[in-house]
C-alpha cells in the first residue's frame, strides 16, 4: 500500500515542540514489513540522493511527525529505506499545551527562591564589611555618682 | 411512578445545578454584607407566568433588606437550610427532594432556610435590622414571557405581602401541585448558605468552612482578605549602585478593597516605579500613612497619586540614564508583576503569569490572627528620666576637675570633714561611683553645667563639670539597606550577616530576616552604670536589642579602713554589676535601685572578705565586665561572608529554573519540565507514555 510522506529538513533540538521545518518533500512510499509500526515505521521510497540529508518526516494519513532513525539505506535495486521515529512532542504539540501539569523547571515564570541543583556552591568565601552610620564620637570624659 | 432523590449536599452541586438550575446562582458576599438577598420560593412561569410562594428579603422601600453589625467584632452572617426531609447518609442528615417523573416532572417535598441565629434575638451577629422583617412573601401575580423574565432577580423592587410584627428567622416553601417544577425552584442567598445549623455556627464563630458544608465556591470565601498594603522608601543610586540619597518620607498605602481585586506592576525608569491596577466594581478606600482617607471606584484608584507616586519596588530598578531605585522600606501583600500587561493578564487569570514578589507576601491564611498592627519603631521613642539630683548626683567631669576633686578630697581640711560627717571617717567615702568613658555620650543624657562638685555642704569649685540632669534618649546610630547580590535563593544559602557593635559580641543576623530589609541601630544609655541598650530594628520591627558595658569603673582608695573596705566592695560590685544592672538598674532606670541590688548582692562576698583580710581575687565573667571596654571599634558595622557559587551561562534558557506552579502547559514558554501531566489526548499507550516522558525530560514552548 503506497502512503504519502512529507519529507523535511529541521536544526531544531529535539526539545522543541514547534521545530521548523524547511526543503519539503513529498514522495509516495511503501511499507517495508508485511505490518507497519506506525510510531516506528520503516519505509520504501525510490532512490533520491537529496533525502540523505533530510532528517524528518510528515505522514498526513497517520497524522504523526517522526525523526528518522539513522540515515537511509540504499538498496540493490536502487531504493531507499528510512526507519523513522515518531516525535511526540511535534505530533502532540496541541495536547501538550493543553495538559495541565505540575511544572518542576521553567524558563517563564519561574521561582529563584526555589533552590537550585543546577548551581552549585564553591568551596572559597568572600568577607566584605559595611559601616553603619558614624558610631560614636571618641571622648575622654569621667562620671562621677555623689551622695548628696 | 418513577422518581429520583436529589440530595443538596455541596459535593452533590453538579446535579443539583443541572436539575435545580436556579439554585445557589448568587456569589456570597463574606466581607461585610450589607444585604441578605435570601429567596426561596419557585416560579410558575411554565403554566400561568407568576410567581408562587415565593419568599424572599428583598423587602420594599419601606422595608428595605439591610445588615448591620451589632458590634465591630462580629463580622460574618450566614443562612442554611431548614426544615427540609433528610435522610442519614454516613452518620450526616442530608436533606434531599424528590423529583415525580411525569410530563413534565414535578417536586415532592418541602424546602426552607433559615437566616443563622446564634442566639435566638440575633444579638450577637451582623443582623437583619430588627425594625425589619427577616423575611417578607411575595405572591402577587406577575407575567413573563420567559424563566428569566420572571424570576426575582428582575423584580427585587416588589413590595411586600405579607408583614409581621417582629423579624422571622426561618422560611420554606411547600412543594407541590401547580408550578412546583424543578427548574423553577429557587433557592439563592447573597450571604453564604449552609447544609445544616451546625455547619453555619462552626462557620460563624471560627471563619472556617467545614468540607461539604457550604454551597458557595470556596474562591468567594477568598475575598475575605481584600486589605491591602504596600510600604515604602525611595531610595537613589548612581550607574555603580552606591547611594545618592533617599526621600525625606517613607511611604506606607492602605487599601480596603471590598472585594476588588488589587495588582501591582513595575514602570522601570520611573523613580516611583510601582504603579498599582484596582480591578472590580466595588467601591473601595485607600488611607496613607498620615491617616488621610480616600474612596472611589477602582478608576479613581488608579489614577490616584497614591498609587502612583510613591511606591518603589524593593531591588534595583533603573532610573534615568544611568541610576537606579529601589524601595529600602519595602513590604506589600499585593502581588507585584514585570509589567502592565502581566498584571491585567492576572487579573482575569490568575494562574496565567507568575508574580514577581510571590514570596514576599504574608500568606497568613484566613481566619487573620487577632491583634492589632504595630509599627514598633516609632513606639520606640526618647524618654526623660529624671536624674536623682540632690540624693545622689552624677556629674560629668573631665580629667582636670577630677583632679582637683582628688586634691580636696586626699587633704580635706576641717572644714570639708565637718561637712562630710554623715560618710563616716573618710571624705573619699561621699564618692559612690567614678566611671571613665571613652566615648562621647552627650547626645544620650542632657547635661547642666555646674560651678563644681557638691560634697554635702561643701562645694569643690572647678570648671569642666556638668551635672546629669536626665537620661534615656534614644539616638538612631545609622542604617543600612541589606541588598540582595542574586536576587534568588542564594541570598538566603549564601550569604551569613555577622553584625559588630561597639563593645559587644558580634551577633549572627538571618538573612530570611534581613534580607531586602532596612537594617537600622538605635540605642540608649544608662550613665550611671556605662550601660548601653542596643535596639537592633529591621524595616521598622524591632527584631532584638542587645545589652553591653563600655568604660571602666575606677577603684577609689580610701587612706583608712573603711576605705579600703570601700575600695573592696567597689571592685566587687565591678565585677557583679553587669549582670545586676541588666537585672534591676535598666529595669527601673533608677539609680538608686541599681546601687542597692549591687550592694545587697556584694554583701555576702564583701562579709567574706571582710573576715579574711584579704584583697578579691578578680576575674572576667562573660562578655566584657566593666573595666574591659575601653578600646573597641566605635562604630556598628556588618561583615557578609559570600559563599562563592556558579551559576551556568544561559541555565534559565536552556534548562529553566525551578518552579512550582501547577497550570496549562501553554501558559508557558521556552523550556518546560513537568510531573504529573493531565493529558487529554486521543492516542495508543505507548504514545503517552512517550507524550509524559518527553514533558518529564523538558519540552520548548
Amino acid at each position: 500500500m503506497a502512503i504519502t510522506v512529507k519529507f523535511y529538513k529541521t536544526s531544531s533540538k529535539d526539545k522543541v515542540v514547534d521545530k521548523v521545518l524547511t526543503n519539503q518533500v513529498t514522495m509516495s512510499a511503501m511499507q517495508v514489513k508485511e505490518t507497519l509500526n506506525i510510531s516506528e515505521p520503516v519505509l520504501k521510497v525510490n532512490y533520491n540522493a537529496a533525502l540523505s540529508s533530510y532528517n524528518y518526516a510528515y505522514i498526513p494519513e497517520y497524522g504523526r511527525y517522526y525523526y528518522f532513525k539513522s540515515a537511509p539505506d540504499v538498496t540493490i535495486g536502487h531504493e531507499m529505506i528510512i526507519s523513522l521515529k515518531i516525535d511526540p512532542r511535534k505530533t502532540y504539540a496541541t495536547a501538550i499545551r493543553n495538559c495541565t501539569a505540575h511544572v518542576i523547571r521553567s524558563s517563564s515564570n519561574y521561582d529563584t527562591m526555589i533552590p537550585d541543583n543546577m548551581i552549585i556552591n564553591k568551596v572559597n568565601n568572600k568577607i566584605s564589611q559595611r559601616k553603619i552610620g558614624n558610631g560614636f564620637t571618641r571622648a575622654n570624659k569621667y562620671y562621677v555618682l555623689i551622695g548628696g | 411512578m418513577a422518581s429520583r432523590r436529589i440530595y443538596f449536599k455541596p459535593d452533590n452541586m453538579e446535579q443539583i445545578l443541572s436539575e435545580f438550575p436556579l439554585c445557589f446562582q448568587t456569589p456570597a458576599t463574606v466581607l461585610e454584607p450589607t444585604e441578605a438577598k435570601i429567596v426561596i420560593g419557585t416560579v410558575g412561569y411554565e403554566l400561568t407566568d407568576e410567581f408562587i410562594s415565593h419568599y424572599n428579603t428583598f423587602g420594599s422601600p419601606t422595608y428595605q433588606d439591610y445588615l448591620e453589625r451589632v458590634d465591630d467584632t462580629k463580622q460574618r452572617i450566614c443562612c442554611y437550610l431548614w426544615n427540609f426531609k433528610t435522610e442519614l447518609i454516613n452518620g450526616q442528615e442530608v436533606p434531599y427532594l424528590d423529583i415525580q417523573e411525569g410530563s413534565p416532572d414535578w417536586l415532592v417535598g418541602r424546602a426552607g432556610i433559615s437566616i443563622f441565629n446564634g442566639n435566638d434575638d440575633n444579638t450577637n451577629l451582623i443582623q437583619i435590622r430588627n425594625d425589619n422583617n427577616t423575611f417578607t412573601i411575595y405572591d402577587t401575580n406577575y407575567s413573563g414571557s420567559t424563566l428569566e423574565d420572571a424570576t426575582w432577580s428582575n423584580h427585587s423592587d416588589v413590595s411586600p405581602g405579607f408583614s409581621s410584627s417582629s423579624p422571622i428567622s426561618n422560611i420554606q416553601c411547600y412543594i407541590s401541585g401547580r408550578g412546583s417544577y424543578p427548574t423553577s425552584l429557587v433557592i439563592d442567598a447573597a450571604i453564604p448558605i449552609f447544609i445544616n445549623e451546625s455547619a453555619a455556627r462552626h462557620y460563624i464563630e471560627t471563619g472556617e468552612i467545614q468540607e461539604n458544608t457550604c454551597f458557595n465556591d470556596a474562591a468567594d470565601f477568598e475575598q475575605i482578605d481584600t486589605s491591602y498594603y504596600i510600604r515604602s522608601w525611595t531610595y537613589e543610586y548612581n550607574q555603580y549602585k552606591n547611594y545618592v540619597g533617599h526621600d525625606n518620607d517613607k511611604h506606607r498605602l492602605d487599601i480596603f478593597a471590598n472585594g476588588n481585586t488589587i495588582r501591582g506592576y513595575l514602570h522601570e525608569g520611573d523613580y516611583y516605579n510601582i504603579k498599582l491596577l484596582a480591578d472590580g466594581s466595588n467601591s473601595m478606600t485607600w488611607t496613607d500613612i498620615n491617616g488621610n482617607t480616600y474612596s472611589g471606584d477602582a478608576d479613581t484608584f488608579n489614577n490616584s497619586s497614591l498609587a502612583n507616586n510613591y511606591n518603589t519596588y524593593n531591588q534595583y530598578k533603573r532610573y534615568g540614564r544611568s541610576g537606579y531605585v529601589k524601595g529600602g522600606w519595602w513590604d506589600t501583600n499585593i502581588y507585584i508583576y514585570a509589567n502592565k500587561e502581566d498584571a491585567e493578564m492576572s487579573i482575569d487569570n490568575p494562574e496565567s503569569v507568575l508574580p514577581i514578589n510571590p514570596n514576599d507576601l504574608n500568606l497568613t491564611p484566613n481566619p487573620l490572627d487577632t491583634g492589632n498592627n504595630v509599627d514598633t519603631e516609632s513606639d520606640l521613642i526618647s524618654q526623660t528620666h529624671d536624674g536623682a539630683t540632690g540624693l545622689i548626683t552624677l556629674y560629668q567631669s573631665s580629667s582636670g576637675a577630677l583632679i582637683q576633686l582628688g586634691n580636696e578630697l586626699y587633704t580635706a581640711s576641717s572644714t570639708l570633714l565637718d561637712a562630710l560627717k554623715i560618710y563616716g571617717e573618710s571624705p573619699i567615702n561621699s564618692l559612690i561611683s567614678v566611671h571613665h568613658s571613652p566615648i562621647d555620650i552627650d547626645p544620650f543624657i542632657s547635661t547642666e553645667s555646674t560651678s563644681g562638685f557638691k560634697l554635702g555642704s561643701h562645694t569643690v569649685s572647678t570648671s569642666g563639670v556638668n551635672i546629669v540632669k536626665n537620661y534615656g534618649k534614644i539616638v538612631a546610630l545609622g542604617s543600612t539597606l541589606i541588598n540582595p547580590i542574586y536576587n534568588d535563593f542564594r541570598d538566603y544559602d549564601n550569604l551569613q550577616y555577622e553584625l559588630h557593635l561597639p563593645f559587644s559580641n558580634p551577633i549572627m543576623l538571618e538573612p530570611s530576616e534581613i534580607m531586602g530589609k532596612l537594617l537600622t541601630i538605635k540605642a540608649t544609655v544608662d550613665p550611671y552604670n556605662l550601660q548601653i541598650r542596643y535596639y537592633i530594628i529591621i524595616n521598622s520591627v524591632v527584631y532584638r536589642f542587645i545589652d553591653a558595658s563600655f568604660g571602666k569603673q575606677i577603684a577609689i582608695l580610701g587612706n583608712d579602713a573603711a576605705g579600703k573596705a570601700r575600695e573592696m566592695r567597689q571592685d566587687v560590685m565591678s565585677l557583679t554589676s553587669a549582670g545586676i544592672s541588666v537585672a534591676t538598674g535598666l529595669a527601673t532606670a533608677n539609680p538608686v535601685a541599681v546601687g542597692i541590688g549591687a550592694i545587697n548582692a556584694a554583701g555576702g562576698i564583701y562579709s567574706t572578705l571582710e573576715a579574711e583580710k584579704r584583697e578579691p581575687k578578680k576575674q572576667i565573667v562573660g562578655a566584657f565586665a566593666n573595666g574591659c571596654a575601653e578600646n573597641d571599634v566605635l562604630y556598628p558595622y556588618l561583615t557578609i561572608t559570600e559563599t562563592l557559587s556558579i551559576k551556568p551561562n544561559n541555565l534559565e534558557v536552556t534548562y529553566g529554573r525551578p518552579t512550582n506552579l501547577i497550570t496549562k502547559l501553554g501558559n508557558l514558554h521556552g523550556f518546560v519540565s513537568a510531573e504529573m501531566p493531565m493529558l487529554e489526548v486521543d492516542c495508543p499507550e505507548n504514545e503517552r507514555e512517550m507524550i509524559i516522558a518527553a514533558i518529564s525530560e523538558g519540552v520548548i514552548l
